[in-house]
């Protein structure tokens, strides 16, 4: 590699071969690079340093991926040139790897639209999910959602959710904005759930109902409907109760047995409501860090004409039918700043204050979970107690409220637990991972950013150069 | 440039030290020699208002970005997910903003000492071409290490008034700086090829430009084909950095592209014995 003097004008030939020399060299030497490239790729590692390893395969989906007894296959119809979809493609790429059970495609609906209409796909970034004969959609290609659907098409469990009809429950087929219930009804169909009412007056609640739920009744229970409930419950039984502020009497009082007690107080929460809301929503702070159903919450429930509830016995207080109290959670909690009013005129106008005497103060239960075993054999597993949950009020399931903070997840994951589907509850916890970091700062902290950034070091910056021109200019 | 000549001289000293050929020439390489042109580099960097020039326009541009993408993201994406929304789209953006400023830092190294005739004093001096290029490859990752230097304010700012996971952005930093590497060795390559420094300038930022939209217009290529574009481009492979995620397929990319560059350009100056120019 010495470097020799040019003793002589190089000829044309010798220039030519030089230069073939070099690109040969060239050539060859990327050839190299290009190979080991994709040798290491072949035997990629990466490493995830996302909280929750956002980009990898978790271990619950390595759990479902894993478990899969029959094919699935993913159709993903999307836009190519859309980033958005990246994501997506980058786990299917690692399912795929991970388990030979999974086989999917790309396919871009510009080019392939008789393959999306053969498959009624109408929109960009349609996936479709199917395994034994079963099919979920889902839209804008999000990646959070493909191991659930996964799970949903390949699972052989048939569940029944049995709602009860005839006390002035809400309508989970009805769609509109605010009162309607359709998008809970919506979650739960995704979630593989077969939903049908039940008239426990006609005939008691039939033997494959994985829950029974009760959203909002206003109207009491017949004695007949409730000794049908209690033959229910006393059979082991899993029961979601969703008891708004004066709502259905007789339910409450029956309730009270299993020592689940719903007050007529109202709570109210000025210092958690929502912003610029009245004292009556409010949000929802406290939490179990002992159940699924509230630990899969992404934030806070918001909830609306809420109702304080008061788990009234310890474990090992006697229930009816020969049940006794196994265990109890009180699910969620209002705010130390909150009470319970008991203020009758509070629901209607909205406007309270706290008196002492009449209201109580917070925190206040409102959601809260309640298992029985039979006294003859109280350690059996908790899938096979009976087991009631219980919430204040039915507005947080709602269209209206349903997606603020932890509100979906709350109702499904109460549903989840219930039918004993855990996998379903870590899938929900999936979902929610990487999306706990909020960020908030105000407009001043905004702009002493671009202060700082964009001003203050450009002007320092600029200042070394301007004196640098000048010391170059004059004084050298 | 007397700073610089005294470095070389020292330089010199270092080379006579070492292994000398049959033909008076020095053999292996040396990397006190490379440090010493690594020393002269900078210090002709910081003689100059280019440099600090180029990297107050970085932080005017990164510095506008950070706030204005924090204003879209907390307006657009609700302040959810800080790793998914902020510092992915920041990290995206002041990619764009080395795109901008490297080239004109790189343009220099050779075509401006080629053109002032300071490349035959450089030649005289007892260095290794490796010596040479190493040297000044090595002074501007110093100024690229400076440029993201600049960008740290804002996550440290930022980490002052909201606590949040740090360790994506050493992720994205990685890859700003592979990336910012692979603009320098690409650079450096188009200068050894050059006389004019706007010449040089020009033909780093068109041909990166090209390679950044290439795969733009995806519709019009089949499926493998826009794979292999995907898999061939600079500014693809970085997409994983900046969502949090070092993948050792993307960093040996940047790893090989900036290798063979830097061959390509020791070749382009080997290339001067048999053909006769500067």
């Amino acid at each position: 590699m010495d470097r020799p003097p040019v003793e002589k004008v190089p000829t044309r030939g010798s220039l030519i071969t030089g230069y073939l020399l070099l690109i040969y060299t060239a050539i060859a030497f990327a050839a190299v690079l290009i190979i080991a490239n994709a040798i290491i790729s072949n035997h990629n590692v990466r490493w995830d340093l996302t909280p929750n390893q956002r980009y990898s395969l978790s271990d619950f989906d390595k759990r479902v991926l894993g478990g899969l007894t029959h094919p699935v296959k993913v159709m993903a119809f999307v836009r190519t040139e859309d980033p958005a979809y990246l994501e997506l493609a980058e786990l299917l790429f690692q399912a795929a790897a991970f388990t030979p059970q999974l086989q999917y495609e790309v396919i871009d609906v510009n080019k392939a639209p008789g393959l999306a209409r053969q498959f009624g796909v109408s929109s960009y970034g349609e996936v479709v999910v199917e395994s034994q004969g079963r099919r979920r959609d889902f839209d804008n290609a999000r990646s959070e959602l493909l191991i659930p659907a996964i799970l949903q098409t390949s699972s052989n469990q048939s569940k029944h959710i049995y709602l009860t009809v005839g006390h002035g429950e809400r309508d989970l087929f009805n769609a509109d904005r605010n009162s309607g219930f359709s998008q809970f009804r919506g979650l739960l169909e995704q979630n593989n759930y077969q939903i049908d009412n039940v008239s426990l007056f006609a005939g008691g609640v039939p033997d494959d109902a994985k829950v029974l739920v009760s959203v909002g009744p206003e109207k009491d229970f017949l004695p007949e409907e409730l000794a049908e409930l209690a033959k229910y419950l006393a059979r082991g039984g899993h029961y979601l109760v969703m008891l708004d502020p004066y709502g259905s009497p007789s339910l409450a009082k029956f309730l009270t047995q299993y020592h689940l007690e719903f007050t007529d107080q109202v709570v109210v929460d000025p210092a958690y409501r929502l912003t610029q809301g009245e004292i009556l929503t409010t949000r929802i702070p406290l939490r179990s860090d002992n159940s699924a159903i509230t630990r899969s919450m992404s934030g806070d429930a918001v909830m609306s004409l809420v109702r304080g509830i008061i788990v009234s016995g310890q474990p090992g207080a006697a229930g009816p039918d020969g049940l006794e109290l196994a265990s109890t959670i009180e699910l969620l909690r209002s705010s130390h700043e909150s009470w319970a009013s008991g203020d009758p005129k509070a629901l209607t106008t909205g406007i309270t204050e706290y008196q002492s005497g009449r209201d109580t103060k917070g925190p206040i239960t409102v959601g809260a979970e309640v298992n029985l075993a039979p006294a003859t054999n109280p350690h059996i597993p908790l899938q096979q107690m009976t087991r009631i949950v219980g919430f204040g009020s039915s507005a947080f399931a709602s269209n209206q409220f349903l997606e603020m903070l932890g509100n979906r997840d709350l109702a499904v994951s109460a549903i989840n637990s219930l039918a004993g589907d855990d996998v379903l509850i870590a899938s929900r916890e999936r979902l929610n991972r990487g999306e706990t970091a909020g960020f908030f700062v105000t407009a001043g902290q905004s702009h002493l950013l671009r202060d700082l950034g964009a001003g203050l070091e450009t002007i320092i910056l600029f200042a070394i150069a301007t004196l640098v021109f000048v010391r170059r200019r004059f004084f050298v | 440039m007397s700073n610089g000549a005294a470095t070389l001289e020292a330089a010199r000293t270092a080379g006579e030290a070492g292994r000398v050929s049959a033909r008076g020439m020095r053999v292996g390489f040396s990397l006190g020699r490379m440090l010493a042109v690594t020393r002269k580099e900078l210090q002709s960097y910081f003689a100059f208002p280019l440099v600090y020039i180029l990297t107050g326009l970085f932080a005017f541009m990164a510095g506008l970005y950070a706030w204005t993408d924090l204003d879209f993201f907390e307006t657009i994406a609700f302040a959810k997910d800080i790793i998914q929304n902020y510092w992915q789209l920041l990290f995206t953006d002041i990619r764009f903003c080395l795109l901008l400023t490297l080239p004109f830092l790189t343009m220099r190294l050779f075509a401006e000492e080629r053109k002032l005739g300071t490349i035959e004093l450089l030649y005289t001096y007892p260095l290794r071409d490796g010596e040479i290029l190493g040297g000044k490859f090595l002074a501007s990752e110093v100024i690229l290490l400076m440029m993201l230097g600049l960008t740290v304010l804002y996550p440290v700012y930022l980490y002052s008034v909201h606590r949040f996971p740090l360790f994506p952005l050493v992720a994205g930093y990685l890859g700003l700086f592979l990336i910012g590497s692979a603009f320098l060795a690409f650079g450096v390559f188009v200068s050894s090829l050059c006389e004019s420094q706007v010449m040089a300038g020009i033909g780093t930022i068109l041909p990166l430009l090209f390679f950044w939209v290439l795969n733009w217009n995806e519709t019009s290529f089949q499926g493998n084909a826009i794979e292999a574009l995907r898999s061939v481009s600079l500014f693809d492979n970085f997409g994983t950095f900046a969502k949090g995620v070092i993948d050792l397929n993307h960093v040996t990319y940047f790893i090989f592209f900036v290798a063979f560059f830097v061959y390509l350009t020791l070749q382009s100056m080997e290339a001067r014995k048999w053909t006769g120019r500067r």
